[in-house]
């Protein structure tokens, strides 16, 4: 199982699904993460946490603790 | 009566640069989710007709967790008494990221009320090259779509024309959800109906939905706290019979619109098949980078204090040259005595002494009002999320933060778009650590007096801009360390989300900049001309009555005795001018205030303060920035009257202890920074605390903390600064 | 003399108004209109206060 925490700056993929059911799962589906969704990783931050991705057309950032959540397809 | 209409939409849309220019009505935009946090009304007119347009907060969706989110969808759904009913939604969508805003608008067409769609920002959309066919788009969501640039006012009178027959008009398209969502959601309905009594209201099916998909929701916490915690129950039975291959309801829900969306892209958007850097990208190549972003941002702050200091020096100057020779001119029209005491020393000393700041204040302001509407903010909150992460908090809380390096009130009240409260109120409590405006005054006239005008790096960067860099760093460095036990004792609880979008940056708007400074500098000087203006007469009389006649009997028994000696000349001259010193001295010692002063002066002795520097501390309670009208006061009062007309700055300098030694010194200007960095003397910001909060124990709390925290720090600085010999 | 003492006793009786007055209004969370954060001011309008449940 891939989680959208261990890509790289660059690489991209498909949503396969969500694990949990909460408000932070809730809030990352409402961004537009959902199964289906082409995502791809831009970057990281400085620290190395948290990370900028594109998915339908924006910028969203959040913590890998909370990408780690995304289930992924290369 | 006209009827009302919600202006919605996401965050970063240019939902008020609509409603500016629609109802001519003048607020600030920002650039950062939550700004619009207070409700605005305003009245669109159009030839005989009218709207009444209520402006609400930017939300991603209707699932209500945050205080903003929970206002938004109580004034949708007609629950708030304090609001009239919503007939009709303008809702605002950003055209060049139409995907993410249509999933809103999906949930948004489901409240089945009259709406239109405001398509904003055509001008990004179009330079890249995304071309959305309106009215293909309006054919799929059933409402009608006006594209416009609220920026240049394109399409604005097109809109305006929509909204004024929009309560005529009808719903827009609803989106096909799964079956078995809707089914619960109805039977929640039915069953809630049963509750009617208890409820006060009907319960519409679309709340009942949001009930069952939001987990742990505002919606659902109020349900169970009018029916019992039994109904708990209910409403998992419910949850579990809409439930229908193990997935979540939310995931279920989102999937299901953005199919929706998905469907209605395919129809009217053309996207380039090829992504191609946007110009946002390429900036943020730069300014995120791992080396480069955090080097930028490390030189704007420095970039910051050091114009802050060098270019606002002549016009400080200026300022202060004109008030100290408009206060001698006064000063000299009038009678010498008790009126001219209180004009000098009072009224000129005191609030001329703050007014000269404005230009700083003005130039601080405009700064983040720039960093805010061009939306740096957000590329700040990622940069610094690691760093806040370590004490608890999450890059949410860092922008409450960074608003309260202007003022701590709004940066309070921009916490209202943190959902989890215990992260909201660690906030509330840390975010007056950050070095507001307020603090400049106290900084600036410390610095100038004491710290050395040296420059390193080649004339690059001065010492006295560094040690201001320095002060607002203390804020920071002590708000990690209390946020982080904060978060570890009253506030305990997993570290919050951190899900941010990054908009675009746009090219501040000078209208929306220039307001924001024009505000700033006119709370400025209203607050020099009301409060700081009744507290400097209220300090000056304690500092100058009871004015005894047996001081004044003495003294003059003193030069009588002089005058009939055989000294003559210059002399005579210096030993008069000694013998008034003194007597203005003994006055303000035996004053009101000064009988107080002695009575607290060893409780600040550690810190390496007179009874003065004390006593005007105490008086700064109401705001920060008084303790230079009152260091004005009574350091102007102690003095010889011909004295009078130097500046602060060179009557601070003069200041002793009564056995000559100069009163300040490095370590006593660094302990009086360090105090008021850390310091509560901001009543305003205590009855905001309070006011968000709900309860006196927290603004007691922080002001009861972050003075404990100042007394100590303070003490701590001049110790060991005394210590290094810096005390000398 | 006099009517120094007058004009300088109003001066501090109008001060000590404006301040108790101030301090009233604020503690009862009433908008006190002396520029402290305009945004306090707007803050106090019915109803502009979310409260977490």
């Amino acid at each position: 199982m891939i989680t959208l925490d261990s890509f790289k700056p660059h690489e991209s993929g498909k949503v396969l699904r969500i694990q949990g059911d909460g408000a932070i799962q809730q809030r990352l589906l409402e961004m537009g993460v959902v199964d289906g969704a082409d995502v791809e990783v831009v970057r990281f931050a400085p620290l190395g946490d948290p990370m900028e991705i594109f998915v339908r057309g924006f910028h969203l950032t959040l913590r890998k603790s909370e990408a780690a959540l995304v289930e992924m397809q290369r | 009566m006209s009827q009302t209409v919600a202006l919605v939409g996401n965050p970063n849309v240019g939902k008020t640069a609509v409603f500016n220019a629609l109802t001519g009505l003048h607020q600030h935009t920002g650039n950062y989710a939550g700004v619009t946090v207070e409700r605005k009304h305003g009245t669109v007119r159009q030839g005989g007709a009218s709207v009444d347009l209520i402006d609400l907060p930017g939300a991603y969706s209707l699932s209500a967790r945050s205080p903003d989110e929970i206002i938004l969808a109580d004034v949708l759904l007609g629950l708030r008494e304090d609001a009239a009913p919503v007939m009709g939604l303008l809702i605002v969508v950003d055209a060049s990221n139409l995907e993410r805003n249509l999933f809103f608008v999906s949930q948004l067409l489901d409240l089945d009320k009259p709406s239109i769609i405001a398509l904003n920002m055509m001008d990004i959309a179009r330079r890249r090259n995304i071309a959305i066919r309106t009215e293909a788009l309006e054919a799929a969501l059933g409402v009608p779509v006006v594209p416009l640039c609220a920026r240049t006012g394109e399409g604005i009178a097109e809109l305006k024309t929509a909204l004024l027959g929009l309560c005529s008009g009808q719903a827009g398209a609803q989106t096909p959800l799964p079956q078995r969502h809707e089914a619960a959601a109805k039977a929640l309905a039915a069953v809630l109906e049963t509750h009617r009594h208890v409820l006060g209201r009907v319960v519409p099916a679309i709340e009942a939905l949001r009930i069952l998909v939001d987990r742990e929701s505002y919606a659902e916490k109020r349900l169970i706290g009018r029916l019992g915690a039994d109904f708990q129950d209910t409403i998992e039975r419910y949850r579990e019979e809409a439930r229908s291959n193990g997935k979540s309801l939310a995931a279920e829900e989102s999937r299901a619109r953005y199919a929706w969306v998905q469907s209605v892209m395919a129809d009217a958007v053309e996207r380039p098949s090829t992504r191609t850097k946007s110009r946002s990208e390429r900036i943020d190549n730069l300014l995120t980078h791992r080396f480069f972003g955090t080097l930028f941002f490390v030189g704007l702050m420095l970039l910051i204090f050091q114009t802050i200091y060098s270019w606002a020096g002549p016009l400080m100057d200026l300022v202060d040259g004109g008030i100290g020779s408009l206060g001698e001119r006064v000063g000299g029209l009038l009678p010498g005595g008790m009126l001219q005491s209180l004009v000098v020393d009072g009224i000129f000393a005191g609030v001329g002494g703050v007014l000269v700041f404005l230009p700083q204040i003005l130039l601080l302001s405009l700064f983040i009002a720039l960093l805010e509407d061009c939306g740096y903010m957000s590329r700040a909150a990622f940069l610094m999320d690691r760093l806040l992460g370590w004490c608890g908090l999450s890059g949410q809380s860092f922008i409450p933060m960074l608003s309260s390096f202007a003022c701590a009130v709004p940066g309070i009240l921009a916490t209202r778009t943190i959902n989890n409260r215990r992260d909201r109120f660690t906030t509330i409590l840390v975010a007056p650590l950050m070095s507001c405006s307020a603090r400049l005054p106290v900084y600036l006239i410390m610095i100038a007096a004491f710290i050395p005008e040296h420059s390193i790096l080649g004339g690059l960067i001065g010492i006295q801009a560094m040690a201001l860099f320095l002060m607002y760093s203390v804020g920071v460095l002590v708000a990690v360390p209390t946020a982080w036990i904060l978060k570890k004792t009253l506030f305990k609880g997993p570290k919050p989300p951190f899900i941010l979008e990054m908009p675009s940056y746009k090219v501040p708007q000078a209208m929306t900049v220039g307001r924001k400074v024009y505000y700033e500098g006119k709370e400025f000087l209203s607050r020099a001309g009301t409060l700081i203006f009744a507290v400097t007469i209220l300090v000056w009389a304690l500092a100058y009555f009871p004015h005894s006649s047996t001081i004044a009997g003495q003294y003059e028994a003193e030069r009588t005795q002089l005058l009939q000696s055989s000294v003559e000349g210059e002399a005579r001259e210096l030993a008069l001018a000694d013998v008034n010193d003194r007597e203005n001295g003994a006055y303000l010692r035996y004053s009101f205030l000064g009988q107080f002063g002695n009575f607290v002066e060893p409780v600040f002795h550690p810190l390496g303060w007179d009874w003065r520097i004390a006593t005007a501390t105490i008086a700064s309670f109401p705001a920060r920035e008084i303790i230079v009208a009152t260091l004005g006061t009574l350091f102007n009062l102690g003095s010889d009257e011909d004295e009078a007309s130097l500046t602060l700055l060179e009557t601070l300098k003069a200041a002793t202890w009564p056995d000559g030694r100069p009163l300040f010194n490095i370590a006593v200007a660094f302990s009086i920074m360090v105090f008021f960095a850390l310091c509560a003397q901001c009543s305003a910001t205590l009855i905001t605390i309070k006011r968000e909060t709900g309860q006196w124990r927290w603004p007691v709390l922080t002001f009861v903390y972050m003075t404990g925290l100042a007394y100590v720090c303070a003490c701590i600085t001049y110790q060991t600064l005394h210590f290094a010999g810096l005390g000398g | 003399m006099s009517w120094e003492i007058v004009i300088v006793g109003l001066a501090v009786l109008g001060a000590s108004a404006y301040c108790g007055r101030l301090a009233w209004r604020a503690f009862h969370g009433k908008s006190t209109g002396c520029g402290c954060g305009a945004a306090t001011c707007h803050a106090a309008k019915p109803g502009g206060t979310p409260r977490e449940t």
